[in-house]
């Protein structure tokens, strides 16, 4: 029996894929025959770390099995019922189309595709794993019947313990306070939210403070550009996009920040929560998707998206020490829930307890 | 954990805000106009947008023939006939047109590969050049706090001489 891993694109450092390296290792470990087939493999990545699945699929038997992720539009999607063995498949959530639209048609369009491939997917897998428990409830109203269980994203711990860009370091390490947000700029990620929250705390609370976004703008250039004017209309000096950096200096934006700004209104998982836990980074976060469910219950939850609120609570978070040492306290307990180890023994059990179903 | 009186810590905000009467009205996003269509043809160099389109490419650089049909079942019908018609056609198209995709992605991959070894190598003589400076600001100031003694020292011996020169008269 062999476990193929299939994807459309293996890329490197995003999510999904750090994901699928990361399950390789833990299934190898485990002493699994494993491989993986993608459409489109990234070139940074180490050559043999994935097969073209353009040269061909191998032949497979009814013992094999497929571990398929989904997290966008394919005809992979409409391809994989022709497989003659079992299927499992990970949901990593796709965007809902309408935050794309005016900004990107072509992603718009994927997005659709994507989510009608799910349903197209919904009578043809025999098991699911789910992110988070968002990712869960998304395939049940997709119209999943079959066996789903949550395992949280595998997120390689090691390499946060690289060196930092010294340089960033250096730079921001005044008595600024640095707040920041790790994530593409993409619309349902609502950075615009995260502007205007800052733009009251610079203006009436703390003039001494900047903003970071760390995160490429690929893609999203008209969203990129309209945020960008939204800052020249607010006449905010001191917010900083980063755009596409190398690891080391997202190391470094970790280790200088002071808060965690999160205001997105979709996300399936959202590692850069967990990695503000690694970092202790204090997390402020509005109340949405699947945010809650990785907090965990740290951090800090808000409902509220009035900038007046979420600048004072980003002063009162920065400000008072008990409650800044109750939020990293919390994150630190939630930081166990994602140890490797843990994340591969559960997903162990999972995968054994499928395996043995006939 | 511990737990954060979240409800409690929110209502207080309010209260100070409602007593201190700040104005939580800020310029809408909305009110900021879409951007223009984004021009790509910038005349200056941007090595974080070269980055971009690197990665994009080494992604997306493989296009698909295949694409969903849509409709009732005799659309999808003819859809399917005339894309079985046209298959002969368009796929060695598609190959073709692959092959430059994975060509231009490469080409691309070793312009910033070329771009950022050159910075990496500029970063190692910028750093040695700016070691090399310290070490000769330490050595000026050195060599000044040298020539500081040596003044003094001829000071005195100036002195020394006048007084020599006051005894032999």
């Amino acid at each position: 029996m062999r476990i193929i891993q299939f994807l459309p694109t293996l890329a490197f450092g995003d999510a999904v894929g750090n994901d699928t390296v990361a399950l390789q290792k833990a299934m190898r470990e485990l002493g699994y025959e494993t491989k993986i087939y993608a459409e489109a493999v990234d070139q940074r990545l180490p050559k043999d770390t994935a097969s073209d699945l353009c040269a061909g699929m191998p032949e497979l038997n009814p013992d094999d099995v497929i571990l398929y992720h989904m997290s966008t539009g394919s005809k992979l999607n409409y391809e994989l019922e022709k497989y003659p063995c079992r299927k499992m498949m990970i949901y990593h959530n796709i965007t809902p189309p309408h935050f794309f639209h005016g900004y990107n048609a072509q992603a718009e369009a994927n997005a659709q595709y994507g989510l009608d491939g799910l349903k197209h997917l919904a009578d043809k897998i025999d098991f699911c794993f789910a992110d988070s428990d968002f990712n869960k409830s998304d395939l049940r109203k997709a119209g999943f019947a079959c066996p789903i269980e949550v395992r949280p994203i595998l997120i390689p711990f090691s390499d946060y313990e690289k060196k930092p860009d010294m340089h960033i370091i250096k730079k921001y390490s005044d008595n600024y306070q640095n707040i920041i947000f790790v994530g593409r700029i993409a619309p349902n990620k609502k950075q615009q939210d995260i502007i205007s929250a800052f733009a009251f705390y610079k203006k009436y609370i703390n003039p001494e403070s900047r903003l970071i976004f760390v995160g490429n703008w690929g893609g999203m250039e008209k969203y990129y550009n309209r945020l960008v004017n939204y800052v020249k209309a607010l006449e905010l000096d001191d917010v900083i996009f980063t755009g596409h950096i190398k690891f080391p200096e997202i190391l470094a934006y970790y280790q200088i920040a002071d808060l965690f700004l999160c205001m997105s209104e979709h996300e399936g998982f959202c590692v850069p929560l967990v990695e503000a836990m690694y970092f202790q980074v204090p997390i402020l976060a509005y109340q949405s998707c699947a945010v809650p469910w990785t907090l965990g219950g740290s951090g800090f939850l808000t409902d509220s998206k009035n900038p007046a609120e979420t600048a004072l609570l980003m002063h009162r978070i920065l400000t008072d020490d008990t409650l800044k040492n109750q939020i990293l306290s919390n994150q630190k307990e939630r930081l166990q829930d994602f140890q490797y180890e843990k994340i591969k023994t559960l997903f162990a059990g999972q995968l054994r307890s499928f395996l043995q179903e006939k | 954990m511990q737990t954060v009186n979240t409800e409690e810590i929110m209502k207080q905000i309010r209260t100070e805000i409602k007593e201190k009467g700040l104005d939580s009205s800020l310029l809408s996003f909305e009110e900021i106009p879409f951007a223009q269509e984004v021009s790509h043809a910038d005349s200056n160099f941007q090595p974080a947008s070269l980055q971009q389109s690197a990665e994009y490419l080494n992604i997306r650089n493989q296009i698909e023939a295949y694409k969903p049909v849509e409709g009732n079942f005799l659309v999808v019908l003819i859809k399917k006939i005339i894309r079985k018609l046209v298959k002969f056609f368009i796929m060695p198209i598609m190959t073709e047109q692959n092959a430059l995709n994975l060509h231009t992605a490469n080409a691309v991959q070793q312009v910033h590969n070329y771009i950022q070894s050159r910075a990496e190598s500029d970063k190692i003589d910028i750093a040695a050049l700016v070691s090399r400076i310290d070490a000769l600001e330490a050595r000026q100031a050195a060599d000044k706090q040298e020539m500081a003694a040596l003044r003094s020292q001829i000071r005195a011996l100036q002195l020394e001489n006048q007084e020599l020169k006051g005894l032999k008269l």
